[in-house]
């Protein structure tokens, strides 16, 4: 009997000892989160902090986030880690104060600076949001076998806040509270400010309209060639699909800036956009810029530079056209 | 030195010499638009092509038989059954009744000729009028050199070809036309003043809006450039008379079409002609006022009606906005959203956004479609400011909005065509007519007469190309060119030492090499795009569609001829009031060249009705033939190209009949017939709802049986590159009447009872299983296991 009460008190002793280094542990954990605006940045020693147990006393929540895939339109990192932190937030300020709060935890990992942490949770595709439950024994550099059901599935990709905040409900049954997006302006001001803006606009309008550098002809020259050159350059492609400007080679590991077969990249577009420009600008001053020039050696040096540069230009956007759309026409002549 | 007299005689001399050259000329180049056009023709047959251009076939023939009311009034019942369609009132009836009436003077003039010969070689006589109408535009905004360089550059341009070959029998045809035709009467409006042309610009409009919905872009573009001349201080009685007679009378003559009826005053898109409309009165009154008051009335007048009016509109503006802002969607529909944000319709309208003519252009589309036209159009918008006439401001605001459009999406390049080509045309005109005046001012200082400067003003008139055009700059203008000039020689003044010391004021010569090199260079570059534009016509934009060739190994042609065969098979071996089923695709063909019943066709006009058959082809087989059933559906033909490997049949569009089937009948999930890893698929992973889905059954039926080609194994698809999923099968509820020779077309009829007996012929090959056929295939010499 007695040795019982000893092994219960010893096991109550162990046990309070334990909630006392657990309570540590979250108190360090919560302040790095806040230091991180609600989201803990992993690494190798906050992955100890944080991870490493046969069990902790909180879930935690992880985020995967890649650099060089931030550009990438259709992974939508950015928005997801923001929409990430802004459920963080919401979790935070509903369960303040609460014991709730130290019972879940939101992290990121960045794959240039815990690459080993990808391989050892075997991610090998973003989107990746996962929770590691409580119970889940995590040894230092062993494999983290995350279960399939505490994954958030992508299917229905971008998930937007709404639905990361109930797969935090549902994984850990924790109240999130409403996610609040900050709204710009207040519905009720919005009459007031909308009309304070076209008063500026009216106002802005009116000035320019009697300002005199608007009756200045070059500057609509300079607009029409703008949206020329944006045109062309397929600027609304690269608006509509989303390019890259520059896309990056998986084969040869090197950035690309010109595509082969159909579309195009953002660079690219901008590159040609310019040569078809610049035949039509060379053009443009050899009609009036040559005709002016006093001295006779000085405009033959301009016009045959000006041809030159006409010529070149032409002559890589032929090349150019030719490697891309592998068109060889003929002449039907013979 | 030659007497004034001689000299004038000699100068009306040249001009008529001119005048004689450039009607030649305009005849070479509309003999060239037209004849590019037949490569069609010429490499195929005297086809129709593709769906859109059958319709209007269809209706043009009914046109030739039963007369001009009938045909107003035409109530198709042949279409959308059991709906049927008034095509009289919801078509562009301009290309139908120009081929109508094309056909009826060639009837008058004793020629027999089928009115399908008509309407294949209507496209190719309209782009010859369209160079000529090209030529009339350009010729009122800077002359008869940029009148005729756009024209040469118009008529072979790919873009319009693209549209317009022979066959191609399609509204765009003969809108192109109409466009340009359009324009060159508002500017011949707005350079004269006279009522006449404001007459027959009233006509061109009520042309142009009977021809196509593009009609829009003019019904903004007109509105744009007189707003443009309001805030520039261009206002005149002349502009007054070329717009506002167009607005109201343009408004009736769209009102008169009944496609578009109220819509002519009611939708957003005409809303700027009428508040232009009431600009120009304003700014015309402002300008009366002005001169009938004292300066000091006038701006004590001014101070207060400005007072006033920002009131007020602060008024109308606080309440419009706060409607707004109430609205849950902020007032905004989807169209003028989708106008405002160009991604809008891509996003959100995923319907529009599948049409691959409403994909954005790259870069590479421009060259393609417009070639040596896309490099020189910067430099004619730079020249149209030099003179700055309203006219060359309309040609500058036709290719500023025309080139930004096209970027949004590539159907609207055609529209862009005429704006590039009338810009590549003028500096092309500029740039040669200075290099040949070059050479002729070099010609005279060799021949040792005067000083350079004084003759090079007097080459560019006996220039051919260039007659009429400088001294059309003469006058108001030239002094405006003069300044800018000075503007550019300033901006340029910083680089080039001290300030102007290198500009000479008037004209000058290049030296006589340079101009020959240069001329050499313009020669090459003219010449690498007709051999561009050639080589796009007879290749790329040739094919009819409806017929097929593909090259054997032996450098013969073979001809698929599969849709024809199949529809002449309909029309010959079925009952004349038999309905057929089939995607919308091919309603227009098949109601055209089977002349039978069908339930949807290209004019998309019910989309629960596309929904009811897209839901028929992906259900499982009871089913699709309990819902052809109740549409007295009696033939359904499904498109297959896995045979030959033609890759836009139907299994390859099945996708699209799921989602529109699926998005009015929730109970067609699109997952259901997705493989497991998420695609599209037809071999052993392809989806369950798909392998039992009509479609698949209608396509795939005995296919295995036909005996693979060049050694694949049993039941390759050569489309797919994969071995279906199931191969053999029996049909329940449809049986097999017609195959096509290359299994393109398949005809079934829809049985009035199921089939008793439908288990497998055969169905020792079900247990063998697919060891059997592979074994059989071993190659003869291969040792046997």
């Amino acid at each position: 009997m007695r040795v019982c009460l000893a092994a219960l008190l010893l096991l109550a002793a162990i046990g309070g000892c334990a909630a006392e280094a657990d309570d540590k542990r979250i108190a360090r954990l919560q302040a790095l989160a806040r230091r991180g605006g609600g989201l803990i940045e992993l690494d190798a020693g906050t992955f100890q902090e944080l991870l490493v147990g046969k069990s902790r006393p909180y879930s935690v929540f992880i985020v995967a986030d890649a650099k060089d895939l931030r550009s990438d339109p259709k992974l939508r990192l950015v928005p997801l880690v923001s929409d990430f932190k802004l459920v963080a937030k919401a979790f935070a300020a509903t369960n303040a104060g609460k014991p709730a709060a130290g019972q879940a935890f939101f992290a990121r990992m960045e794959f240039s600076r815990a690459q080993n942490l990808f391989g050892r949770m075997s991610i090998k595709a973003l989107p990746y949001l996962a929770r590691i439950p409580p119970g889940l024994a995590i040894t230092e550099g062993g494999a983290v076998s995350v279960p399939a059901e505490e994954v958030l599935s992508t299917g229905g990709y971008p998930w937007g806040p709404e639905r990361i905040a109930e797969f935090v409900g549902e994984r850990t049954g924790l109240a999130v509270g409403e996610v609040k997006h900050a709204p710009l302006i207040s519905p009720r001001l919005m009459p007031l400010v909308s009309l304070a803006v076209l008063a500026c606009i009216v106002f802005v309008g009116y000035k320019l309209y009697y300002a005199p550098f608007m009756r200045h002809q070059a500057l609509y020259a300079v607009g029409a060639l703008c949206v020329y050159w944006f045109s062309v350059s397929g600027g609304m492609f690269n608006i509509i699909r989303g390019v890259p400007l520059v896309g990056f080679d998986h084969r040869k590991r090197q950035a690309m800036l010109f595509m082969p077969g159909q579309g195009q990249l953002g660079a690219e577009g901008f590159i040609m956009g310019s040569l078809y420009t610049t035949v039509g600008l060379s053009v443009a001053a050899l009609i009036t810029l040559v005709p002016k020039i006093k001295d006779s050696g000085a405009q033959r040096v301009a016009a045959y530079a000006i041809l030159l540069v006409a010529f070149m230009a032409y002559r890589m956007v032929t090349s150019n056209h030719v490697w891309k759309t592998g068109m060889s026409p003929h002449w039907y002549l013979f | 030195m030659a007497g004034p007299a001689e000299t004038a005689g000699q100068t009306a001399q040249h001009k008529a010499y001119g005048n004689v050259l450039t009607g030649f000329a305009l005849l070479c180049i509309c003999v060239l638009a037209s004849s590019v056009r037949l490569f069609s023709v010429i490499k195929y047959e005297s086809v129709i092509h593709e769906f859109d251009p059958y319709f209007n076939y269809r209706v043009t023939r009914f046109l030739s038989e039963k007369g001009f009311y009938e045909t107003w009034d035409f109530f198709d019942s042949f279409t959308w059954y059991p709906l049927g369609r008034v095509v009289g009132g919801t078509m562009y009836p301009g290309l139908i009744f120009t081929a109508g009436t094309i056909w009826n003077v060639l009837q008058k003039l004793n020629i027999p000729i089928h009115v399908q010969e008509v309407c294949v070689f209507t496209a190719p006589l309209f782009s010859a009028f369209c160079a000529i109408a090209t030529y009339l535009f350009m010729k009122e905004v800077r002359g008869q050199g940029a009148g005729l360089a756009s024209a040469a550059i118009i008529a072979v341009v790919p873009s319009y070809i693209s549209r317009s070959v022979a066959g191609s029998y399609d509204l765009e045809a003969v809108a192109i036309f109409a466009l340009v035709f359009v324009f060159y009467l508002y500017v011949k409006t707005l350079n004269t003043g006279s009522l006449a042309w404001a007459t027959a610009l009233f006509f061109g409009y009520l042309y142009m809006v009977a021809s196509w919905g593009g009609y829009s872009f003019i019904a903004n573009l007109l509105p744009i450039h007189c707003l443009a001349c309001i805030v520039f201080g261009r206002v005149s009685s002349r502009l007054y008379i070329a717009y506002a007679p167009w607005v109201i009378l343009g408004a009736l003559a769209a009102a008169n079409i009944p496609v578009i009826g109220f819509n002519a005053v009611l939708m957003s898109e005409h809303m700027a002609s009428f508040f232009v409309f009431g600009l120009l009165h304003a700014a015309l009154a402002i300008e009366y006022i002005r001169d009938m008051l004292p300066p000091r009335a006038y701006s004590a007048a001014k101070k207060l009606v400005l007072t006033f009016g920002t009131t007020a509109l602060a008024v109308v503006l606080a309440l419009v906005v706060s409607y707004v802002a109430a609205s849950p969607t902020f007032g905004w529909t989807g169209r003028s959203l989708s106008l405002l944000d160009p991604t809008y319709a891509s996003k959100y309208i995923p319907i529009i956004a599948s049409v691959s003519e409403h994909q954005p252009p790259s870069w590479s589309s421009y060259f393609t479609d417009l070639h040596i036209a896309s490099l020189l159009a910067p430099a004619g918008l730079l020249l149209c400011f030099r003179p700055l006439t309203d006219a060359s401001m309309f040609l500058l605001l036709y290719g500023v909005t025309a080139v930004y459009f096209s970027g949004v999406m590539v159907r609207l390049m055609l529209v862009l065509a005429p704006a590039a080509c009338c810009l590549a045309g003028l500096a092309l005109s500029e740039v040669t007519s200075y290099l040949s005046a070059s050479l002729v001012a070099a010609q005279r200082a060799q021949a040792g007469a005067g000083d350079a400067e004084k003759k090079a003003k007097a080459p560019s008139e006996t220039d051919g190309s260039a007659a009429g055009k400088k001294d059309k700059a003469a006058g108001s203008s030239a002094a405006a060119a003069a300044k800018q000039a000075a503007k550019k020689a300033a901006k340029k003044g910083g680089s080039g030492g001290g300030p102007l010391g290198w500009v000479s004021g008037p004209w000058k010569p290049v030296p006589k090499d340079v101009a020959i090199v240069g001329l050499v260079l313009v020669f090459l570059g003219l010449s690498m795009f007709y051999r561009h534009s050639v080589y796009v016509a007879g290749e790329m934009y040739s094919a009819p569609s409806i017929v097929l060739q593909s090259r054997r190994a032996d450098g013969g042609v073979k001809v698929f001829d599969d849709f024809r065969e199949a529809y002449a098979w309909l029309s010959h071996n079925t009952d004349p009031d038999a309905k057929v089923a089939s995607w919308w695709d091919y309603g227009y063909q098949t109601t055209a060249m089977a002349n039978r019943t069908v339930i949807v066709d290209n004019n998309t006009w019910n989309n629960t009705h596309i929904a009811t058959v897209g839901r028929a082809m992906a259900s499982p087989e009871r089913k699709a033939w309990q819902i052809f059933r109740s549409l007295d559906v009696e033939y359904v033909f499904v498109v297959f190209g896995g045979f030959i490997g033609y890759p836009s049949d139907d299994i390859n569009k099945f996708l699209w009949m799921v989602r529109i089937g699926g998005g009015v009948f929730p109970e067609i999930k699109e997952p259901h017939y997705l493989g497991a890893d998420g695609n599209y698929r037809v071999d052993e992973q392809a989806g369950k709802a798909l392998v039992d889905s009509l479609m698949y059954k209608l396509s795939y039926y005995r296919f295995a049986d036909c005996g693979p080609m060049f050694g694949a194994q049993r039941g390759f698809d050569r489309v797919r590159n994969a071995v279906i999923a199931k191969q053999d099968f029996e049909l329940k509820y449809f049986e097999e009447v017609f195959t096509s020779e290359h299994w393109m077309m398949r005809i079934y009829r829809v049985l009035d009872k199921p089939n008793r007996d439908a288990r497998l012929r055969n169905p020792r090959r079900a247990k063998l299983g697919r060891r059997a056929p592979s074994k059989r295939r071993q190659p003869s010499g291969a040792p046997s296991k």
